[in-house]
């Protein structure tokens, strides 16, 4: 469709401030975090759900891609426009709809920045557990989009875990509630579980309910530096068969240390191969004393320096620290940046210190430095690749760097992703890795979204329309 | 900013072609931006303008109409590189988008207009130099026998305390604190020219602020000043950042008025008796915060006075947003600017402060125009007025 006629068309849905067809702005939304660009036809700023209603409509006649999307903080290409189209940028879809104390769960609409949205529910003492490393910039849309977690899935879980109901604008149009109010259902498929981390592709979501807990009475956080890796897992096995369950446990390596010393050279952190940072909650009482327990098992296992706190203000500093240190992974290495790719392999616990060390060896093999850290608890590493950018021999690397990774997560009994997402970064390993999931999710996609217009060419479901079936 | 004036083009485009691909995207800046919060666009967001100016530079995208709005609308406050985690200066991306679009002739007539009166009558406002003492008419006879005289501090007024009747408070509240505790300062009257700023913010880079630079430099050091004193955080980030870069070092030290007035508190030849039973907040200016790293001069000054309650937000010092004044913002989008300021005026009233205090003209400028559709119990007020009234010289 040519830009007159777009423009046209969208004219009739938005006002001249919603939307746009500019050629600067359409770059703008051609990336995200990866290292994918593909330009849009056209960017569209919804203000309610009749705006995406008419929308997809528009979409279905004409057959044009629809791209959901929340802050552009996605790590997959997920809100990337491959075969061109509209991206649904829900910024504005911001508003905190309806707080059910009694019922445990709030609404949202899809654009609420999950750091906003905990703000907000603190002050009735609740809040929305799962903490993405993003939650100052991150969408809760985004998050159901690509079943995102982050730091605290060890003990709460992740997004899934926590969507009571969806408000979904489908394929051609219709509206669709997909859950129900209510803490449980058996009530037919659970629809709510195939739409969290359907990437957008099977439709498009504004309203989001979810379940909320009540926020700890206290918390504590130990941190062990080790010098040897070998022994980090066992320290977390050993945190587990002592009967606690951590909130969260996260690992830093030795780059993930320096990266943080130089973003925050006040946190002043040991010279280490390895740190762990353990946070404990519940009651005061129980608090203080599982914190104690883990401070001895970190010793009893090799850590050389360990420290505890229950103070709020020591203990957020270093969350805050952990929770930037991906992008901030670049400091370590003048004129390098990081990428995206190969960031979000999901091991089994048993095979951490080995896959660890499989990272070394392959930074060693290709001379780019990885900095890694994760969240070890569920065996999930964000090994941080930096590159020159400017380097096209640098690209060729991270290629192969980045397949060998990946490769290597499948070998051992792992996963290409545990919480970022397929998206166009993992489409080629799917098939690899899941190869009936990917027939029945071929299947599903072609029944809900005939017309390939939800998010199209993203984890490797346009197969599925190729085929004769 | 300033370090951008000496290299040659190809070394700039490469340093600044590296700074811009090392942003991780990871949109921390988007959740500080305070036009991004307003207008809510990726591009208007600071990631989004790093993307623009990407996009310009590797000549992918044309520049749009939009496009220069979109860069037009960044308050240069520098938030979103203080957080950066990739350490991306964002300003000087912004600055050297809007030299490209200098150049091309498309810089927004708002501000070209700033940039020609600057280039015909050597201030902002067009007006005639003589006009430049209109300010002192209460304080003639303190400064009469000043005027171009050598002495221990030059007082760099800056234009927009010249020029602008509301603003006049300021210098005058400074000469009458100077006069006060005996201090041997000189102005430059009709001779002094405005800093340079608007010509680097609008990324005029046609060596003109050169010009300027040299001369009030000259000017200066001509009457053998040991210190040169200037109460606008914007000449000061000129004088102290930039013109060393264009001059070399300087004949002087360049000081803020906040940071003058700190050390005589120290040395105990300033001393506030008079009470001030109010709980205040103190906007920090972001070319004195943030680009100059002066936080704690305007502090002292304030926790020295008797009574008062000095309150710090959470989001203050290097966290603090801008009052919408920057950027040249105000000149293209009046109503981003505004909309800004009264974002922090709601703030401000929510937490019951009395009255906000300022070390900036643009700063009082833009709250003063924001805080007229407000109730009047929040107020704004220039540190130098207040000290002076305290000091019962206003």
């Amino acid at each position: 469709m040519n830009k007159a006629k777009l423009t046209d068309l969208l004219s009739t849905i938005f006002d001249e401030k919603s939307y746009s067809t500019d050629e600067a702005v359409l770059f703008a939304y051609s990336m995200d975090v990866s290292i994918h660009e593909y330009v849009p036809d056209a960017v569209v700023l919804p203000e309610n759900r009749d705006q995406v209603v008419q929308l997809v409509k528009l979409a279905h006649t004409y057959n044009i891609p629809l791209i959901p999307r929340g802050s552009g903080t996605g790590a997959s290409g997920g809100a990337i426009a491959v075969h061109g189209g509209i991206i649904v940028d829900f910024t504005k879809m911001n508003k905190i709809l309806n707080l059910d104390i009694e019922n445990l769960q709030v609404t949202v609409e899809s654009g609420v920045i999950h750091a906003d949205l905990n703000k907000y529910l603190e002050q009735f003492g609740f809040f929305f557990p799962v903490i993405p490393g993003s939650s100052d910039m991150c969408s809760i849309g985004g998050m159901v989009g690509n079943s995102a977690s982050g730091l605290r899935a060890v003990k709460y879980g992740t997004t899934k875990d926590y969507v009571l109901d969806l408000e979904v604008v489908l394929p051609d149009g219709k509206i669709g509630n997909l859950g129900s109010s209510v803490q449980k259902t058996a009530s037919g498929y659970d629809l709510i579980r195939l739409f969290v981390g359907s990437e957008g592709t099977l439709g498009i979501i504004t309203k989001i309910t979810l379940k909320i807990l009540p926020i700890p009475e206290a918390r504590g956080v130990v941190s062990g530096f080790f010098n040897d890796v070998e022994q980090i897992g066992k320290a977390v096995v050993n945190i587990f068969t002592a009967k606690i369950i951590p909130a969260a446990i996260e690992l830093l390596d030795k780059s993930a240390i320096q990266a943080i010393n130089l973003y925050k050279p006040t946190m002043n952190l040991p010279d280490a191969e390895a740190m762990l940072l353990v946070e404990l909650d519940g009651t005061k009482e129980s608090v203080i004393s599982i914190t104690k327990k883990v401070y001895h098992i970190l010793k009893e296992n090799g850590a050389f320096q360990t420290e505890m706190t229950t103070k709020d203000e020591e203990r957020q500093k270093l969350w805050n620290a952990r929770k930037l240190v991906g992008a901030a992974a670049r400091r370590v290495r003048d004129g390098y940046a990081r990428v995206y790719e190969g960031e979000d392999i999901t091991v089994p616990l048993s095979k951490i210190a080995k896959t660890l060390l499989k990272l070394r060896e392959l930074s060693q093999e290709f001379n780019l430095p990885i900095v890694v850290f994760g969240h070890i608890g569920d065996g999930n590493l964000h090994p941080a690749i930096l590159i020159q950018k400017n380097n096209p021999e640098h690209w060729e690397k991270l290629n192969q760097l980045s397949e060998k990774i990946h490769e290597f997560a499948i070998e051992i009994g792992g996963t290409v992703t545990g919480e970022h997402g397929i998206g166009l970064t993992r489409a080629k390993y799917l098939q690899k890795e899941r190869p009936i999931v990917l027939e029945l999710m071929r299947k599903i996609k072609k029944a809900i979204d005939p017309k390939n217009i939800m998010n199209p060419g993203k984890m490797d479901l346009d197969g599925g329309y190729n085929s004769n079936e | 900013m300033g370090a951008i004036i000496r290299m040659n083009e190809s070394l700039l485009n490469e340093s600044l072609l590296i700074d811009m691909l090392k942003c991780a995207r990871c949109g921390k800046c988007r959740a500080l931006c305070p036009s991004f919060k307003e207008n809510k666009w990726e591009t208007s967001s600071a990631r989004g303008r790093v993307l623009l100016s990407l996009g310009l530079m590797q000549n992918k995208i044309p520049m749009t109409k939009r496009l220069i709005s979109d860069i037009f609308s960044c308050f240069i406050c520098k938030q979103c590189s203080e957080l950066c985690p990739s350490a991306v200066d964002v300003p000087r991306i912004i600055e050297n988008t809007r030299t490209l679009i200098h150049k091309k002739g498309l810089t927004p007539s708002p501000i070209q207009l700033i940039l020609d009166n600057l280039d015909e009558s050597k201030n902002i406002f067009n007006m005639d130099q003589e006009d430049r003492l209109l300010w002192t008419m209460n304080v003639e006879e303190l400064i009469e026998n000043r005027i171009c005289k050598p002495a221990e501090i030059g007082f760099f007024v800056g234009c927009l305390e010249s020029f602008k009747g509301s603003l006049g408070v300021i210098p005058e509240a400074l000469i009458l604190i100077m006069d006060a505790l005996k201090i041997d300062f000189t102005i430059l009257g009709e001779e002094e020219w405005c800093c340079g700023n608007p010509y680097f913010i609008a990324g005029d880079s046609r060596h003109i602020a050169n010009q300027f630079a040299e001369h009030n430099i000259q000017k200066m050091a001509a009457l053998k000043v040991k210190t040169v004193v200037t109460t606008c955080p914007g000449c000061y980030r000129v004088w102290s950042s930039i013109y060393p870069v264009i001059y070399g070092t300087l004949p002087f030290q360049i000081l803020h008025s906040t940071q003058l007035l700190a050390q005589l508190i120290a040395k105990g030849e300033l001393q506030i008796t008079n009470l001030l039973p109010q709980k205040i907040v103190f906007q920090d200016p972001c070319e004195l915060g943030r680009h100059c790293g002066v936080y704690d001069a305007p502090r002292k000054i304030l926790s020295t006075i008797p009574n008062v309650r000095l309150f710090d937000f959470e989001n203050s010092r290097e966290n603090s947003e801008c009052c919408g004044g920057g950027g040249l913002v105000k000149a293209v989008h009046p109503n981003l600017a505004k909309l800004q300021c009264q974002n922090k005026i709601k703030q401000y009233l929510s937490n019951k402060i009395d009255q906000i205090i300022t070390a900036c003209p643009s700063c009082l400028d833009n709250y003063l125009t924001s805080l007229e559709s407000n109730p009047e119990t929040l107020t704004i007020k220039d540190l130098h007025e207040l000290i002076a009234e305290l000091l019962d010289l206003l």
